[in-house]
């Protein structure tokens, strides 16, 4: 289970990794255009807003949650006794499972009515598709969540962190 | 009663945080609570529904990704070195002089990277053993670190300065030459800080260089801080003569560190992989708050609490220079105990409208947050910075001992902030 879960959620922020390697060549390209040949690269705003970024803001939020990454404040926990520690980190996780649940199911129903409506942008008379965007949503929040159900019941993923500053 | 929701949601905001929920959760709960006890659960459904995507897919906001990328990837390659090389041949000389070339390296770096942990890690790695071998103080080494290390956020380009500026509306490039001023300044008052305490106390600073400190030439020096200086000349020269936007400067600066990297055969797949990893996971811990508080801030909207706070707070009457001194305050004691982003995010709701009512200058204000921020991380208990200076190089130094030497740091940064307060045109001074 821990070897499908790491694979998941490295393949996950892969993704997002690539989408930064894109942005960054792609962003370069239409300043060489732009400055070079006076031309600019058609939709290069749209492309980084609808499908980099949005692949590169959530599809490692599982490996973000598996490593325990996610940012919040250290007021109480390291006073308190380890098993007081493990009992907030398993309460912290199923609230962590809620929410992204509901986040999953909602941004889903979002990513189906996209689908069924062909959402797509213009740029210059051309049709780019974005629906597909809106799918990378619910994977995020349904791996991230499913990270923290475990954490949760087993406290599996990134138990080795969790002492971490 | 909506006010009351909107109390009620911050209490729940802090009772949560208190028990380490993450902030971005906190937020999005509380958020999604409050809405629909307010309005029902169709337009928190609808919130929940559509803020993720709607946030996220901005042109403006990758230029975070981008600076985080090429800081990560200019730390990785070790750009570093050279430039604190330069800095110890020029300033040696100086009583206190290595530890006068590590601020000088840290402002430095900070003009290539946006965080100031990365900063304080790779100056502390090379400047902490250096200065303890110089005859320096273990404590004050590490403190003059952390303190450097702090103007990695407020020399642009700085990440808490473009979620800043997207959050308040106001243009990225002003804050960043705000920025400029303060993180200068900023360096100079801790110049002073080490100079007098070397004439005080030359057994934690010694006023002259050890012998044989640094035999490297100028020349040389030159030679290897020359891809620091070229990146830094070329991305904030862009960036300022309006040849970039934030986005395409982060861009252009990220492809000509890999290039530079690769060119010096410090490019490797795993450090290209560790980079890339260090950069989405940063980027996603700070987005994924920032959905929270694009929510959050929707929440008090619609529970009026804002607009209470602004009319509140003009019925009490208080002076401008009160309202200013209580906003600094609270971000001090924020500070003490959060991380920077985490502390913008959730403060940032409640105090942007009343900033605007006041009619005060909003780049002013986030030159002014940024500061506040940084300095929380060289307090105690929670000093970030003085935790990764400690754990990167200070290890026989307690952190009793670090903090206690950052305190003349602190008043230095504290006369830096009172310029701000006094003078709140020296911002501008740039445009």
């Amino acid at each position: 289970m821990k070897r499908i879960i790491n694979t998941v959620s490295t393949a996950l922020a892969s993704v997002g990794a690539v989408a930064v390697i894109l942005l960054m060549l792609h962003v370069c390209a239409d300043v060489v255009a732009r400055n070079v040949f006076v031309v600019a690269i058609p939709g290069t705003s749209d492309i980084v807003a609808r499908y980099y970024m949005i692949a590169l803001t959530f599809l490692p939020l599982a490996l973000t949650e598996q490593k325990l990454e996610m940012i919040s404040v250290d007021l109480v926990n390291s006073v308190l006794p380890n098993v007081f520690q493990k009992l907030l980190l398993r309460a912290v996780a199923l609230i962590s499972v809620g929410v992204y649940g509901v986040l999953g199911y909602l941004t889903w129903l979002t990513a189906i009515k996209s689908f069924h409506a062909g959402t797509f942008i213009m740029v210059e008379n051309t049709r780019i598709f974005v629906w597909p965007t809106y799918f990378m949503l619910p994977l995020a929040f349904a791996a991230a969540g499913f990270i923290c159900l475990m954490r949760c019941i087993c406290a599996v993923p990134g138990h080795q962190n969790l002492h971490k500053a | 009663m909506n006010v009351e929701a909107g109390f009620m949601g911050a209490l729940a905001l802090l009772l949560l945080l208190i028990l380490r929920v993450p902030v971005a959760i906190a937020l999005i709960l509380v958020s999604f609570v409050g809405i629909a006890s307010i309005l029902g659960f169709g337009p928190a459904f609808g919130i929940l529904q559509n803020t993720p995507y709607s946030f996220a897919s901005s042109w403006t906001l990758s230029a975070v990704p981008m600076f985080l990328l090429m800081g990560f990837m200019a730390y990785r390659a070790g750009f570093t070195s050279g430039l604190f090389e330069l800095a110890k041949v020029l300033l040696r000389w100086l009583p206190g002089g290595l530890a006068i070339s590590t601020i000088a390296a840290s402002g430095g770096f900070a003009a290539l990277s946006g965080s100031s942990i990365a900063n304080s890690a790779t100056i502390g790695r090379m400047a902490v053993p250096e200065m303890v071998s110089g005859g320096y103080g273990r404590g004050f080494a590490c403190a003059t670190v952390a303190a450097g290390g702090t103007l990695g956020a407020l020399i642009p380009p700085s990440i808490l300065m473009i979620v800043f500026g997207i959050f308040a509306e106001v243009s990225v490039n002003s804050i960043f030459l705000g920025g400029i001023v303060v993180g200068v300044l900023s360096a100079f008052s801790y110049v002073v800080v080490i100079l007098t305490t070397a004439f005080i106390r030359p057994d934690i600073v010694p006023r002259r260089a050890e012998p044989g400190e640094s035999t490297i030439k100028l020349g040389v020096a030159l030679r290897n801080a020359w891809p620091a200086i070229a990146l830094a000349g070329c991305v904030l020269g862009g960036l300022f003569t309006g040849i970039f936007t934030p986005t395409e400067a982060g861009a252009v600066g990220s492809m000509m560190t890999f290039v530079v990297a690769g060119f010096l055969g410090r490019l490797t797949k795993e450090m290209a992989w560790f980079v890339l990893s260090e950069t989405v996971l940063t980027t996603t811990a700070i987005f994924i708050v920032a959905v929270g508080a694009t929510m959050f801030t929707r929440f008090l909207g619609i529970t009026g609490l804002s607009s209470y706070l602004v009319l509140a707070t003009a019925g009490l009457e208080l002076t401008q220079l009160t309202q200013i001194l209580l906003i600094v305050a609270i971000y001090l004691v924020l500070g003490m105990f959060m991380e920077p982003f985490g502390a913008l995010l959730i403060t940032l709701p409640v105090f942007l409208p009343m900033i605007r009512a006041e009619g005060i200058d909003m780049v002013w204000f986030g030159v002014l947050v940024v500061k506040l921020l940084e300095i929380g991380m060289i307090t105690p208990p929670i000093g970030l910075n003085v935790f990764v200076v400690k754990r990167v190089a200070g290890m026989e130094a307690s952190l009793m001992r670090i903090f206690a030497a950052v305190v003349p740091f602190l008043v230095a940064d504290a006369f830096v902030v009172a310029c701000m307060i006094v003078a709140p045109g020296m911002v501008r001074i740039f445009g």
